[in-house]
């Protein structure tokens, strides 16, 4: 049920993702930001990684935590060509989330440099338990 | 929002008065043509003009300058400034790239001089300085040596790896703002920031080698060095990954403290006063990037020179390399203004806007005080691309602000789609232009018509008064991350 598909505005791009759930959706998020990073390659990412990366964060909003897991993934391929493949989800709420992302070393170039995740018309938007929203990337 | 809600108040210069919208506090001002200003309201910039408009405090006016378009919290080109002492600070009236700006060099090399080895310092230059999504600098640092650069800007890097300490007066603030809390940076901002310094990036980052080719003011030209027919050299870049985080994390500082202050309007407005431990570690925090922006471009620049060097066999002296001006166009600072006829200690912030001070400002090198602070506009790739200089009608109607650049006008992905079936580097080359980067991807997404037209943004600068043509050059060699 998760779906994610990348569209631009005129000085950034960003990802409309959609996913059962807060976890489907975060799901989405990361399978978005991958096919955004990259593109054609990104089916090749897919599945359990190498490494184990825990990531334990307690937010004000799902936003908030949607905001600073994409940071984490962008970070560790950043600062240390790790990969993000998966999230294996531990605990979550609306505003926490506990989970292990799956690492890989970064075998792909990526086709673009994400430098930050942004909150610019960030709304998680819920119908029928379906969580949707759009994020925007700073490149 | 429509054109009719605009008062048109000066050459170039657009009203938006606060009774347009309840939540204004101020009145938000528009430097541009009309089809700039469609522009605007078409792509809801005016609305982040607007919401600049709304928050407390705010002085004078929102502005917005001619380059204009879309952001997060600001617009780009967006100009706010809020009392020193009771105001308020913004990471999104600053932007994720931290002092990302402009160094312009000037050279006495002539273009028959420059023409043999344009090539081969084309290849130099995407050979030997680090550029592209994942570059890493040449220079190794340690943590201690990191927090240094992020202490003392481009004096550590005259005083301890290379340049010329001369150079350091034709920097903005001499390329060093006060940073003494290395402990308001986080670990993540130290581990993505200490591989990067003096790295170019990828994105609309670049260096340009240019021709001088039209001189507007002889005499501030002379001033600034800048001779027609001769060789100048442009560095676009910023703070990298490091004022990406630095801005992410106060972000969610900022938004974690004060959760209330989030406007609904933009989540990406959220402020903190500028006393509050908050506001004074971010101002911290800014200062850091901002010294790491300008140890970078110094970098870059003797980079550069000891390429040229190299390959024309004269040492910089003989080719006569000298910097003009490095000036930030992401940044906050404190300044002082006249407003509503008071002298006010005020913070100004800029994003994707520059500092246009007048002749006699004490803020700008000694040897510019009669003409005033060279104000560098690059155009788009295979454009042509200004230097201005500030005036006193900038200080008196802008808080002495001017445009930084062509401004976007189409997405990347349509940018893209558009130059799907060009041959960007030929297309160029037709132009005379040689373009050497490792993304034909990134060329793509830079192509000229991305981009507003560079010359409508400078007859708006000149044409209000908020900053005077001076000289125009025109690009023979891009390096493109």
């Amino acid at each position: 049920m998760e779906t994610f598909t990348v569209f631009s505005t005129t000085a950034d791009v960003g990802i409309k993702i959609q996913g059962e759930g807060y976890s489907g959706l975060y799901q989405s998020a990361i399978k978005g930001i991958n096919l955004l990073l990259f593109g054609d390659k990104a089916g090749e990412l897919a599945g359990p990684g190498s490494q184990i990366h825990p990531f334990d964060f307690t937010g004000d909003s799902a936003e908030n935590v949607l905001v600073n897991l994409l940071s984490e993934v962008v970070f560790l391929l950043q600062s240390r060509a790790r990969i993000t493949t998966g999230l294996d989800i531990k605990k979550i709420s609306e505003a926490y989330l506990r989970a292990d992302l799956q690492l890989c070393d970064a075998r792909i170039e990526p086709g673009m440099e994400i430098k930050s995740v942004t909150y610019h018309n960030l709304k998680i938007i819920g119908q029928d338990g379906i969580k949707s929203a759009e994020i925007i990337f700073d490149i | 929002m429509e054109l009719k809600d605009f008062d048109k108040v000066g050459d170039f210069r657009w009203l938006l008065p606060r009774q347009k919208n309840s939540s204004m506090k101020v009145d938000a001002e528009i430097f541009a043509t009309e089809d700039i200003l469609a522009a605007a309201v078409g792509d809801a910039s005016i609305d982040q003009v607007i919401n600049v408009a709304s928050l407390p405090g705010i002085l004078a006016h929102s502005f917005a300058m001619p380059d204009i378009h879309y952001g997060y919290g600001f617009c780009i080109g967006g100009v706010a400034a809020f009392p020193a002492d009771t105001g308020i600070v913004l990471p999104g009236g600053v932007g994720y790239d931290i002092n990302c700006g402009v160094r312009l060099l000037t050279t006495q090399i002539e273009l028959e001089q420059f023409y043999p080895v344009r090539e081969k310092i084309g290849q130099a230059i995407l050979g030997r300085i680090p550029t592209g999504l994942t570059d890493k600098s040449n220079l190794k640092l340690n943590k201690k040596e990191f927090i240094d650069v992020l202490k003392n800007g481009a004096e550590e890097i005259v005083k301890h790896y290379c340049g010329e300490k001369e150079d350091l007066q034709y920097i903005e603030s001499h390329g060093k703002l006060e940073f003494s809390a290395p402990e308001i940076i986080s670990d993540k901002a130290f581990e993505r920031g200490k591989t990067q310094v003096g790295s170019l990036g990828a994105g609309n980052h670049f260096i340009e080698v240019q021709v001088v080719d039209e001189i507007f003011d002889e005499a501030a030209a002379r001033a600034f060095g800048l001779k027609k027919g001769c060789i100048s050299i442009m560095i676009h870049t910023g703070s990298r990954g490091f004022g990406h985080q630095v801005a992410s994390d106060y972000i969610e500082r900022i938004r974690k403290k004060n959760i209330a202050r989030i406007t609904v309007s933009d989540p990406q407005l959220v402020y903190a006063d500028i006393r509050s431990p908050e506001g004074q570690a971010y101002l911290q925090a800014l200062n850091a990037a901002s010294n790491f922006a300008w140890a970078n471009r110094h970098l870059l620049m003797e980079d550069l020179v000891a390429i040229f060097e190299e390959i024309l066999g004269s040492s910089r002296t003989g080719l006569k390399i000298n910097l003009v001006y490095d000036q930030a166009h992401n940044i906050a600072k404190f300044e002082r203004h006249l407003i509503d006829g008071r002298e006010l200690d005020v913070l100004v912030h800029r994003k994707g806007a520059t500092r246009a001070f007048p002749p006699g400002h004490h803020d700008i090198p000694e040897k510019y005080r009669p003409v005033g602070q060279p104000v560098i506009i690059p155009g788009s790739m295979g454009t042509a691309s200004y230097v201005l200089k500030g005036t006193q009608e900038a200080m008196k109607i802008t808080l002495g602000s001017s445009a930084h650049g062509a401004g976007r006008r189409l997405s990347r992905h349509k940018a893209i789609k558009l130059a799907a079936d060009m041959n960007v580097r030929d297309m160029l080359k037709n132009k005379n232009i040689l373009v050497f980067s490792h993304s034909s991807m990134g060329l793509r997404e830079e192509i000229p018509e991305a981009y507003k037209e560079i010359d409508e943004v400078i007859k708006v600068t000149d044409g209000s008064g908020i900053s005077e043509k001076v000289a125009r050059m025109l690009p023979l060699l891009v390096v493109k991350g």
